[in-house]
């Protein structure tokens, strides 16, 4: 044994049913050694040289968040361009604000011309409205701001670029330059804009291998794995592994992030079905089989995730009866129902856990119908079969879930941030208020986590917030209480982020919970939010993480 | 209440991110290897809502292909329903006409597929976007693909529920992006709709995108020269024996130029022609051939290399239109 560090809080929740409170927690090589009070654990402090951290003395300790559905690389492309739109927007750090008008947008791009001085990187911007932001922007207006620094805008609807002279001579046009869709002033000048397909195409090229570039994936792994941190997370799971650049890629990025130290989580890749069976062919298993076996308890893979029908927010999950208010813009997955028992087969029957995306009550009914299939061709028991988002659903479909042994990764943010507005707008009240049933899984005795799918759909990433969704069920409206059975306590949605996230990612028996010989992953809290009013634990803040043992300030 | 600035995020946030998104992608690789422009497949991006009419029109183009070999690429091929007598070959995945044509489902990989296309010996392509896609995210695929040219793009709408859709705030936003974006409208079931009718479905379009090119049109019927740059091929002009509900007027410039491209692109630009399409080749002051390509108000002007008619066709739906855009070619000094 190496040596031991005891680190004491004010109060350590350990989500240890059995031992749910300690006032301090050992630790050697980022393994729990002991949890419990300097006095418990005497019997290893006697034995082995050891010292005490009291850094955390005045704050309360808990196991480290787990988002269980995240998609990080993916998502921080959005980090790279500054967001100028007219409405709210979610951003990493929480919604952003719309800006009003075209003189709000230009003191915005002023401000960040201000903090600029690398005049070989544009300043990037996203979500110009030039109808309801007053006018369009052009060259000259971007020019006052700064003719040294290129800045480069893209309107809302993004067939318009907006440049100033710098950027221009990036995009490599003058006035002698041929192309429709290159702006210019009655004299003949260039006038900063560049619209329509070929255009924005032209002039987005300098600017795409910036923000969305060969390093565009590395750069976002270490901006949202920040981000994921701020929150508490210690440990989340890439939902759609491989989907954008590929296996080995996304893979290497998240390798190097960690080994160069600039991605303080643990992650688990969950690879995309559809890219693993077109790219591996009958080789798939044993390319999971080899990654696992060069994966690490920080970087690793398990499972294997289905995408089966639309998104919340966009209306296109697909509804049973009476089906949606207005139009039907359901879609569903590239792989058809009638084939989904045969392409999960596999995977099944190799004892590979199934992530399947529902988000409407029909494809929840079309998942469960295919969970029985596979039962009953080959019976498995403690598959942890996760149905991921369950935004819509029914009590009687929660049963079924728990029936057939399967689980729940939900996304709870929606009750606040999306609910009211679909009872107008898609779904109808009914389905509206009972989003993301957790009530009905509890009563069912179904596992449930909780998960952002940050930031591929509109919400923020907090686990605490997604803990405070769950028990308070509050619509946008502030004062809702939308579908008040399906509220759960306190521990439940404390549960719902630490042990049993651990459990829905199938490593209960080595994270999620402070116990004798688990990673020593801790999230440190100025507030603890088993005494805080419950309309408050979105509000307590992050202090600290601990990922092995060591903090990640 | 809702919260107001979520409520109007609607959809339309998430949409929008996708498009700018699918823009940077498209164009994360130069695009500096561009083969000569004849060596480049045309692609045709047609759009409209669901119910909208792509399936009639695809239909009519399949079967009235007029020697050319079109590609219609899918999201269903059973839906496309083509005439039983010109199917030569038929599996779920595609089928085969006996006209040259062929007609298949829209694969999960698009760049492959249209670089499969590229290599058979097709004229264009024609992609059936999904009626709830914006077409922005599709044009950018295939401007960052150096095998083909993006022809053009089409919409097509249906003036009897225009109105009902432009009031629903969720589909209203990707309607009225999906009018804008195209180079041409047509406004389908012409047969089902009364004058007035007709009139105010003009003037929506009008609204929400102002010049854009309406063309009426009924069960699907149009010559292919008006929405396929392809079906110009070597100034072949109008079939006017072809049965159609609307008429369209031609004319030829000759002797094309001489011109400077820079200020010939100004010209279309400024310009407010009421062109539907254009084609032909062009000199400049050095004696050098230029091929111009001109689809509503885009435009595109390439060197060209080999020979070609210093000539130019145009084509407009009214003749004071045409009359106009005949005048700016013959009058024009472009310096040279």
């Amino acid at each position: 044994m190496e040596d031991i560090t005891v680190y004491t809080a004010a109060q350590i929740h350990t989500m240890d049913p059995g031992r749910p409170e300690a006032s301090a927690v050992a630790v050697s090589q980022g393994r729990i050694v002991s949890v419990g009070s300097i006095e418990t654990m005497q019997p290893w402090l006697r034995r082995y040289p050891h010292s005490i951290d009291d850094r955390y003395q005045d704050k309360v300790m808990m196991p480290g968040f787990i988002d269980p559905h995240t998609h990080l690389r993916l998502s921080g492309t959005y980090m790279g361009l500054e967001y100028v739109g007219p409405i709210d927007s979610a951003a990493p750090d929480g919604i952003r604000k719309g800006l009003p008008s075209r003189d709000a947008v230009l003191n915005q791009l002023r401000a960040l011309a201000a903090e600029h001085d690398d005049p070989s990187v544009p300043i990037t911007a996203w979500g110009y409205d030039p109808a309801s932001q007053e006018g369009h922007l052009d060259r000259d207006m971007l020019d006052e701001i700064s003719d040294s620094v290129p800045i480069w805008v893209i309107a809302y609807a993004p067939h318009i670029v907006y440049a100033n002279t710098p950027m221009i001579q990036m995009i490599g046009v003058d006035d002698d330059s041929v192309g429709h869709g290159i702006g210019r002033y009655p004299d003949g000048r260039l006038n900063g804009w560049f619209v329509e397909t070929e255009a924005t195409a032209l002039a987005t090229r300098p600017v795409a291998r910036q923000v969305y570039g060969p390093n565009a994936g590395r750069d976002a792994i270490d901006r949202m794995g920040a981000v994921a941190k701020g929150a508490g997370v210690t440990t989340t799971a890439d939902l759609v592994w491989g989907m954008a650049d590929g296996f080995e890629p996304e893979w290497n990025d998240h390798a190097a992030a960690i080994a160069e130290g600039t991605f303080p989580l643990r992650i688990f890749m969950i690879p995309f079905e559809p890219k693993l069976v077109r790219e591996f062919g009958s080789d798939m298993l044993h390319f999971l089989d080899t990654k696992r076996a060069e994966g690490s308890a920080r970087l690793n893979t398990h499972g294997v995730k289905y995408v089966n029908d639309g998104s919340y927010p966009s209306m296109t999950l697909v509804m049973n009866e009476p089906g949606y208010l207005d139009e039907d813009g359901a879609h569903t997955g590239e792989i058809p129902w009638e084939h989904m028992v045969e392409r999960m087969l596999p995977f099944w029957k190799a004892g590979i856990q199934i992530h399947s995306h529902a988000n409407g009550d029909r494809t929840l009914d079309m998942t469960l119908d295919t969970l029985e299939a596979l039962q009953r061709i080959h019976p498995r028991f403690d598959h942890r079969f996760t149905v991921e988002h369950y935004c819509i659903s029914s009590p009687a479909q929660a049963r079924r879930l728990a029936a057939l042994g399967g689980q729940a990764s939900v996304n709870i943010y929606f009750v606040h941030f999306r609910a009211q507005l679909h009872s107008e707008h898609g779904f109808g009240p009914d389905r509206s208020e009972a989003t993301a049933r957790l009530g009905s899984l509890q009563r069912a005795g179904a596992p449930f986590a909780l998960h952002s799918d940050f930031n591929l759909v509109v919400t923020p990433l907090s686990p605490l917030l997604a803990a405070w969704c769950a028990v308070n069920r509050l619509g946008a409206d502030g004062e809702t209480v939308m579908a008040p059975g399906e509220r759960i306590s306190v521990d439940s949605a404390l549960r719902a982020i630490t042990i049993d996230a651990a459990y829905i990612l199938n490593r209960d028996h080595c994270l999620g919970s402070l116990e004798v010989g688990k990673h020593a992953d801790f999230t440190i809290l100025d507030d603890d939010p088993y005494e805080v009013a419950a309309e408050q634990i979105k509000d307590i803040t992050v202090h600290d993480t601990v990922l092995d043992g060591e903090s990640t300030n | 209440m809702v919260n107001q600035p979520i409520e109007s995020s609607s959809n339309g946030l998430d949409a929008a991110w996708e498009t700018v998104l699918s823009t940077l992608r498209s164009v994360r690789r130069p695009k500096e290897l561009d083969p000569p422009l004849a060596a480049q497949l045309d692609v045709m991006l047609l759009t409209g809502f669901l119910g909208s009419g792509k399936t009639t029109l695809l239909r009519h183009l399949l079967e009235n292909a007029q020697g050319l070999q079109i590609a219609v690429v899918v999201n269903d091929v059973g839906s496309v329903e083509v005439d039983a007598h010109l199917i030569r070959d038929m599996t779920s995945q595609q089928i085969s006409l006996s006209n040259g044509c062929v007609c298949c489902a829209l694969s999960d990989d698009l760049s492959e597929q249209l670089k499969r296309i590229h290599a058979e010996p097709y004229d264009v392509v024609v992609i059936e976007a999904s009626g709830v896609s914006d077409p922005v995210n599709i044009s950018q695929v295939i401007e960052g693909m150096p095998e083909c040219r993006l022809d053009g793009i089409v919409a097509v709408v249906d003036p009897t529920s225009l109105e009902t859709y432009l009031n629903r705030v969720e589909i209203s936003h990707l309607l009225s992006r999906q009018i804008q974006t195209a180079h041409l409208v047509l406004l389908s079931k012409g047969d089902l709709i009364n004058e007035s009718d007709q009139q105010k479905a003009v003037d929506a379009v009008s609204a929400i995108s102002p010049g854009s090119r309406i063309i009426p049109i009924s069960e699907g019927r149009i010559q292919p020269s008006v929405v396929l740059s392809a079906a110009l091929k070597g100034i072949s002009l109008l079939n006017s024996d072809e049965q159609v509900d609307f008429r369209f007027v031609t004319s030829v410039i000759s002797p094309a130029g001489p011109w400077n491209p820079v200020e010939l692109g100004w010209l279309l630009d400024q310009s407010e022609h009421r062109l539907l399409r254009g084609k032909g080749w062009f000199a400049d002051g050095n004696g050098n051939l230029h091929q111009l390509q001109i689809v509503g108000r885009r435009w595109s002007i390439d060197e060209w290399v080999g020979d070609a008619p210093t000539e130019l066709v145009l084509i407009s739906s009214n003749p004071d239109g045409l009359t106009e855009a005949e005048a700016m070619f013959r009058e024009c000094n472009l310096d040279v």
